[in-house]
C-alpha cells in the first residue's frame, strides 16, 4: 500500500512540491517558536518559592521643608525611632497579618542589589541577591527554609545570622558538608569581617521568567535604618500580608485607619501598592511576548489547515471516480481515507526530516538561547514531537472535512464520471 | 469589459464557495495579523495628543559618565542632573524648544488643605517648555511659565481626574491644594492622558524647581532628569545632534576627572521606545530585522497557500482557457482576467481582514498598547482602539492585500497561460 501511496505522490509532484516547501518552512519557525514557548513556560512554572498573594507594598514620604507641618532638627535617633514605631503600628492593625521593612528586596520592583561572598578560597561565581529585611520579612512572602518551615529563616536572622539560598550552598560547600553554623564573608582580604550562617532558605527565583534564584538575606539594623532615614526614606519598603478575608478595598481603608497615625515626625504615609499587581506591571513586557508568539503559533496552524484542506478539497474532487472505483471494488470508506491520511503524513515527514537537519545545525551553531535550559537531546526533541503533533492534527483535520465528503458520495455516480 | 471580469469573477467565487471561503479567510487573517502588528508599532510611535510632535522629537533618556582618557574603566549610568541638562541641552539654539523633566518622583498624595484623606496620584517635574514641547489641552487655567519656574514658585497643572476626586469639579485653577502635605495652588486642569504616552503621562505637573532634586555622582554629571528636544524640523537632527555634541566637549573640558558621554543619544522616537537600559545601546539592527521576519513568515506562508490553492484552480480550468484562446484571446487577456479575479478574492479577505482587525484591536488591547513602564502608572488607558486603525494603515492593508495578490495569481496563471493550446483543451 506504502508504494502506491508514494506513487500517488510522485504522480501529483507539482502540487506536493509546493506543500512541501510550505509545510518545511512553518516547521522550521514553527520548531522555533514552539521550543520558545516551551522553554519559558517550563521555567515559568517552576514553582517561585515565595507568596505574594494578598501582600502590599507601601513607602513613606519626607515632608518638604516649605510644609506647613515641616518639624525642623529631629535627630536620626529620634527618626529611626519613628521608623521602628511606624512598623509596630502597621503590625498592629488588625488587617495585616505580617509587616516587614526591606530594602530593594521585595519582589517585582526591579531594583537590586548583589555581592559576590567568599569562603575561604572558593566565591560565587556571580553576583548574589542581597535581601537585607526585617525578620518578619520571610512571614510577609512566605519563604520557606530547606526543612520547609519559615519561622527557621526568621530566628536565624533575630539571632543576627545570615540565611543563604540552596543555590549559594552548593556554590560554596561540598555535598556532605553542613552550611548552618559555618562562616562566610563579603570580600576576599583575609581580615575581612566573617558572618555566620544561620538557616538555609528553599530556591526562590527572581521571578517567572528568568533563572536568577541566589540570595542572601541579612537583618535590617538601626546603622542601615539611620542611612535611610533621610531623604532616602521613600527607598524603604514596607510590605505587608493582609488577612485574606480583609483583602477586599484594602489600600483605601488602610489609609483611612492610618494616615494619621503614621504622620510621625516629617514622615508620612506615601504610595500604598498591591505586589499582585505590580507583579502584573513587571512581567507584562514578558507576557506580552509570549502572548504574541502563541499567536503566531497559531496563525501558522491555520494556515496549515486552510492550505491543506484547500489542495486536498481539490484532490479529492479530482478523483472522485477513482474513489467510487475503489469503493465499488471493496474498500471501505474508511480505508479510503486512510489512504488519504497516509499520503497527508508522508508529505509531512518528508518536510520534517530537512527541518530537523536545519535545526539541527542551527543548534549546533548556537544560534538557540540556552539560559533558561542547555540545547540538550531532550529538548531537540520535544520541540519537534509537538510541533509534529500539532502539524500532523491540522493535516487530518485538513484532509478529513474535504476528503469526507468525497467518500460520501455514492460510488455509482462516480463511476458514471467516468 | 472590466465589468464582464468583475461578474464571470463574482460566478467563479460563488461556484465554490468553500474554497472560496478558505481563501478569504486565509487573506483575512493574513492581514488581520499584519494589522495588529503595524497597530501596536503605531501605538508607540504615530502622534497623537499630547504626543503631537513624535516626529520631530529627540529624546535623552539615560546618559553615562566615566573617568577622563579611560574609555574602557566603567561607567557610571543613569539620568543626568539639573545642572548638566541646563548646561549641555537647554542652551541649544538650532531646537525649538528643550523640555527638562524629572519622571522619577515617586507617585504623590493629593488632598484638600483641611481633609484628612488623601489618595496618590503620579507625579512629575517639569519646566516651562515642558508644555510647549507637548500639545495638552486645558480645561481649565493654563500652564505655568518660566517665570514660575525660575521663581521656584509653587503651582501645578493636575489632570481632569485628579481635579474630580479632589474638588469634585474641573474648574479649580486658583485654589489651593496640599500636595505631599505641601501647599500648591492650582495653575491649570488638563484633559487626562493616556499612559501610552510614555514620555509626557502623568497625573500631577509641578515646577522642576519645587524640590530639592537630589544630585549625585561623578561631579554633579548625574542626577534625576531627562531632556526632551523638540526640533523646528525633522532636517535639524543632524544639526541638534553635532551642537549637542559641541556643548558636551565643552562641558567636559570644564570638569577634572569625570566626563559625559551619551551613547549615541539623542533618539528619534523609533529609538527612544527600544531604549531600555542605561548601560547600553539598543540593538537596532536586531529588532528591525527580528520584525522583519516576521513580517516576511506572515507574508509568505498565506502566499504559497494562496498561490497552492490557485494553482489547482487553474489546472481544473485549463479547458475554459484554451478554448477562450483559441477564440482569440490574447494571453495578455487571460492574465488580467485571472488577476482581477484574484484581486476581487484578496479585497473581499482584505475586508473582511479589516473588520477582524477591529475586532482584534479590541481584544489584544493589553497586548498592543501596554508595556511594563506604563502597566506601573495610576492612569487608565484612554486611548480608543479603532483610532488606530487610520486611512495610513488600511493603505498598509491594501498594499499587502495586492502584494498577496500578485505573489499568488500571477505565476499560476502565467504558467497556465503559457500552455499550448491544443493540450489545453484537451485536459479534462
Amino acid at each position: 500500500m506504502l508504494k502506491h501511496i508514494l506513487t500517488i505522490i510522485k504522480n501529483e509532484r507539482k502540487q506536493n512540491i509546493g506543500l512541501w516547501i510550505e509545510l518545511l518552512i512553518v516547521s522550521v519557525f514553527l520548531w522555533y517558536i514552539v521550543d520558545n514557548v516551551y522553554v519559558t513556560l517550563h521555567n515559568y512554572y517552576k514553582p517561585l518559592g515565595f507568596d505574594t498573594e494578598h501582600t502590599y507594598i507601601m513607602h513613606l514620604g519626607l515632608l518638604n521643608e516649605s510644609s506647613h507641618e515641616y518639624v525642623k532638627d529631629i535627630s536620626t535617633e529620634t527618626a529611626v525611632g519613628y521608623l521602628h514605631t511606624a512598623l509596630e503600628r502597621i503590625e498592629r492593625n488588625p488587617m495585616v497579618e505580617a509587616a516587614s521593612i526591606s530594602q530593594n528586596s521585595s519582589p517585582h520592583i526591579g531594583s537590586n542589589r548583589s555581592m559576590t561572598i567568599y569562603r575561604d578560597t572558593l566565591q560565587t561565581r556571580y553576583g548574589v541577591l542581597n535581601r537585607t529585611v526585617t525578620p518578619d520579612f520571610f512571614r510577609v512572602f512566605r519563604y520557606k527554609s530547606v526543612n520547609g518551615s519559615s519561622d527557621e529563616l526568621v530566628q536565624a536572622l533575630e539571632r543576627n545570622e545570615l540565611v543563604l539560598s540552596t543555590d549559594v550552598v552548593t556554590e560554596l560547600f561540598k555535598s556532605d558538608e553542613l552550611p548552618v553554623g559555618q562562616q562566610i564573608s563579603f570580600s576576599k582580604s583575609d581580615s575581612a569581617q566573617l558572618y555566620r550562617i544561620g538557616a538555609v532558605s528553599d530556591v526562590v527565583r527572581y521571578d517567572n521568567f528568568s533563572n536568577w534564584n541566589s540570595y542572601f538575606a541579612q537583618r535590617m539594623d538601626n546603622d542601615f535604618l539611620e542611612r535611610f532615614s533621610g531623604e532616602w526614606v521613600s527607598s524603604l519598603e514596607f510590605c505587608v500580608r493582609v488577612n485574606p478575608e480583609e483583602d477586599h478595598n484594602f489600600i483605601r481603608r488602610f489609609r483611612q485607619d492610618m494616615t494619621q497615625q503614621l504622620r510621625l515626625g516629617n514622615y508620612y504615609l506615601g504610595e500604598i501598592q498591591s505586589i499582585p499587581a505590580n507583579k502584573k506591571a513587571f512581567q507584562k513586557d514578558d507576557i506580552n511576548d509570549l502572548k504574541m508568539r502563541m499567536f503566531i503559533v497559531l496563525f501558522l496552524l491555520v494556515n496549515i489547515f486552510l492550505g491543506i484542506t484547500g489542495i486536498f478539497w481539490f484532490r479529492t474532487q479530482h478523483r472522485k471516480s477513482e474513489i467510487g472505483l475503489r469503493i465499488s471494488l471493496g474498500d471501505t470508506p474508511k480505508e479510503v481515507l486512510k489512504k488519504y491520511y497516509i499520503e497527508g503524513l508522508l508529505l509531512l515527514t518528508a518536510a520534517m526530516i530537512p527541518t530537523m537537519i536545519i535545526i539541527f545545525i542551527l543548534g549546533r551553531e548556537g544560534i538557540f538561547e540556552t539560559y533558561l535550559m542547555p540545547f540538550t537531546v531532550g529538548r531537540y526533541f520535544i520541540g519537534f514531537l509537538i510541533t509534529y503533533l500539532l502539524l500532523a492534527l491540522m493535516i487530518i483535520f485538513g484532509i478529513l472535512i474535504p476528503a469526507r465528503k468525497a467518500v460520501k458520495v455514492p460510488p455509482a455516480e462516480a463511476l458514471r464520471d467516468e | 469589459m472590466l465589468q464582464q471580469y468583475f461578474k464571470q469573477a463574482w460566478r467563479l467565487l460563488k461556484e465554490n464557495p468553500v474554497l472560496s471561503a478558505i481563501s478569504i479567510i486565509g487573506t483575512a487573517l493574513a492581514i488581520c495579523m499584519i494589522m495588529v502588528m503595524v497597530m501596536s508599532h503605531q501605538v508607540k510611535n504615530a502622534p497623537y495628543p499630547p504626543e503631537t510632535n513624535r516626529d520631530r522629537m529627540l529624546y535623552v533618556k539615560w546618559m553615562s559618565s566615566r573617568e577622563k582618557g579611560s574609555p574602557n574603566s566603567g561607567s557610571s549610568n543613569g539620568s543626568m542632573s539639573y545642572a548638566f541638562a541646563k548646561a549641555c541641552f537647554k542652551t541649544l539654539k538650532t531646537a525649538e524648544a528643550v523640555a527638562i523633566v524629572s519622571p522619577f518622583t515617586p507617585s504623590a498624595i493629593a488632598s484638600i488643605p483641611g481633609q484628612i484623606f488623601a489618595e496618590s496620584y503620579d507625579k512629575m517635574l517639569t519646566d516651562e517648555d515642558f508644555w510647549r514641547v507637548f500639545d495638552f489641552s486645558f480645561i481649565d487655567g493654563k500652564p505655568y511659565t518660566k517665570e514660575d519656574v525660575d521663581a521656584g514658585l509653587r503651582k501645578v497643572v493636575i489632570s481632569e481626574k485628579t481635579a474630580l476626586k479632589t474638588f469634585g469639579t474641573t474648574a479649580v485653577s486658583g485654589q489651593r491644594i496640599l500636595i505631599d502635605y505641601t501647599e500648591f495652588i492650582v495653575n491649570g486642569v488638563v484633559k487626562d492622558v493616556s499612559p501610552v504616552a510614555t514620555a509626557a503621562y502623568s497625573q500631577i505637573w509641578a515646577p522642576i524647581t519645587t524640590t530639592v532634586l537630589p544630585d549625585g555622582g561623578e561631579e554633579g554629571i548625574q542626577g534625576v532628569c531627562r531632556v526632551y528636544i523638540l526640533a523646528k524640523s525633522k532636517k535639524d537632527f543632524s544639526a541638534i545632534k553635532e551642537e549637542a555634541e559641541v556643548l558636551r566637549k565643552r562641558y567636559n573640558d570644564a570638569t577634572t576627572t569625570y566626563e559625559a558621554f551619551y551613547r549615541k543619544q539623542p533618539d528619534t522616537h523609533f529609538v527612544y521606545i527600544h531604549r531600555k537600559w542605561a548601560n547600553m545601546e539598543p540593538d537596532m539592527k536586531a529588532i528591525v530585522q527580528q520584525s522583519a521576519i516576521v513580517l516576511v513568515l506572515l507574508l509568505i506562508v498565506p502566499a504559497i497557500n494562496l498561490s497552492g490553492m490557485m494553482n489547482s484552480r487553474m489546472r481544473k480550468r485549463l479547458s475554459e482557457l484554451g478554448v477562450r484562446r483559441a477564440f482569440g484571446a490574447t494571453r495578455g487577456n487571460l492574465l488580467s482576467q485571472v488577476m482581477w479575479e484574484s484581486l476581487l478574492q484578496t479585497l473581499l479577505g482584505g475586508m473582511v481582514g479589516l473588520i477582524l482587525s477591529y475586532i482584534a484591536a479590541y481584544a489584544l488591547k493589553g497586548i498592543i498598547y501596554e508595556n511594563s513602564d506604563m502597566a506601573y502608572q495610576l492612569g487608565e488607558v484612554t486611548l480608543n482602539p479603532a483610532s488606530l486603525l487610520s486611512p495610513a494603515i488600511f493603505l498598509y492593508a491594501f498594499l499587502f492585500c495586492l502584494l498577496l495578490n500578485v505573489l499568488s495569481a500571477f505565476i499560476p496563471a502565467r504558467s497556465v497561460s503559457h500552455k499550448p493550446i491544443v493540450d489545453s483543451i484537451h485536459s479534462k
